[in-house]
């Protein structure tokens, strides 16, 4: 039986890596994606300004990815099941400090005040805003790519990185993640952020034909 | 005085022994379970961090590979291997296991992590090797800290430390 590789895909997918190409593509989808959450975050925030640039796109394999996002510390995941037409999880994923500056934000306190996310108010606080990223970007990849793609309601942790991490890679048996780093910035405090797309085997391979297909104008 | 030894982490599919002293880490680790082998008498403890509890066909590995330290009995056998190779004996080589959580269970229907540990005790039930003490489960990750000169496994969570 012939080892089930990226060759196998039958696109242009090198060792894994992705082609500049399809890394613009990604890029576009995650301008297009922060383009949807910027106006939803704003109302939340109460009309503040919010920006967010995403200065990186990578696929990487899981112990790669929690090399990048520092698998030992401590951060808030927002976890979404993702149903239509391309299968598999998405994680957003603020690091310890941001998530708690994004409590204090979204609830008007003065930044540095929570110290710790126990209770249900933070919790869902942080879940809401996962949800208008998570639906910002499906809206994003159905746009983009042509197909539907809708989040299940959010589910909650906060924990070390790796463990939150491992958690959806485990479900959908890839050892590819496509991360999306983000930046977002709300008047004066900025905020550290990931979104992670955790793509079944079937769906990673409709997602690159369909980028791939993009590219090529077809 | 003894100088601290250095701690070593152990990847996904990793399997690592030592006799000399040595601390072997995984770091947070969420539905993945980390196996400690350990001979007292020999002082030969490893690690063994598991990722599936069996080989299924997907995007890095297919049906019938080769011997494959991400699945649980592989990577069972393969630290009993390096425990025997390394000095320690069948009859003395007691196990304790940590990990296997269910991150977030309102979304995942299946918990991979409650299979991992049961995959990896039937490992251990299968090669003779007596589990003597576990932290698994619920809904929270861990951070395991294994002392490999004393058998003394660290696990740390959120919610504190506990030593196995």
């Amino acid at each position: 039986m012939a080892k089930l590789g990226f060759k196998e895909l039958g696109i242009a997918f090198n060792a894994g890596v992705l082609s500049p190409f399809q890394k613009d593509a990604l890029r576009e989808l995650a301008n297009i994606g922060s383009g949807h959450a910027v106006t939803s975050l704003s109302e939340m925030l109460g009309g503040k300004l919010v920006h967010i640039n995403v200065p990186r796109v990578e696929l990487l394999r899981l112990e790669d990815a929690k090399k990048t996002m520092r698998g030992d510390k401590i951060a808030a995941g927002i976890f979404f099941k993702l149903r239509g037409e391309i299968s598999g999880y998405m994680q957003i994923l603020f690091p310890e400090r941001s998530a708690l500056t994004l409590v204090d934000v979204l609830m008007g306190k003065a930044v540095g005040e929570t110290q710790n996310i126990n209770s249900e108010l933070e919790r869902s606080a942080l879940n809401e805003v996962g949800n208008i990223l998570a639906s910002a970007f499906c809206d994003a990849l159905s746009e983009f790519l042509g197909v539907s793609v809708v989040p299940s309601p959010p589910s909650f942790a906060f924990d070390f990185v790796g463990a939150i991490v491992e958690s959806a890679i485990l479900a959908v048996a890839t050892d590819r993640i496509i991360l999306f780093e983000c930046d977002f910035s709300e008047e004066e405090n900025d905020i550290h952020g990931y979104i992670l797309l955790f793509p079944s085997l079937d769906g990673l391979r409709k997602m690159l034909a369909l980028l791939e297909a993009k590219i090529n104008g077809v | 005085m003894v100088s601290k030894p250095k701690e070593r982490d152990v990847g996904i599919g990793e399997v690592r022994v030592s006799h000399n002293p040595e601390v072997l880490r995984i770091v947070g680790l969420g539905s993945c379970v980390a196996v400690a082998l350990y001979d007292p008498i020999a002082r030969v403890g490893g690690l063994a961090h598991v990722m599936l509890p069996r080989r299924r066909v997907s995007i890095f590995c297919d049906a019938n590979g080769g011997v494959d330290g991400r699945f649980a009995e592989d990577a069972v056998r393969l630290l009993l291997d390096e425990m025997l190779k390394a000095g320690a004996e069948k009859g003395r080589v007691v196990a304790k296991v940590a990990g296997g959580a269910c991150m977030f269970p309102e979304t995942m229907t299946v918990s991979i992590g409650e299979e991992n540990v049961r995959a990896v005790k039937e490992a251990l039930r299968n090669m003779g090797v007596r589990l003597i003490a576990e932290d698994t489960g619920g809904n929270h990750g861990r951070t395991v800290i294994l002392d490999t000169c004393t058998g003394k496994m660290t696990v740390k969570t959120m919610h504190g430390d506990k030593i196995l």
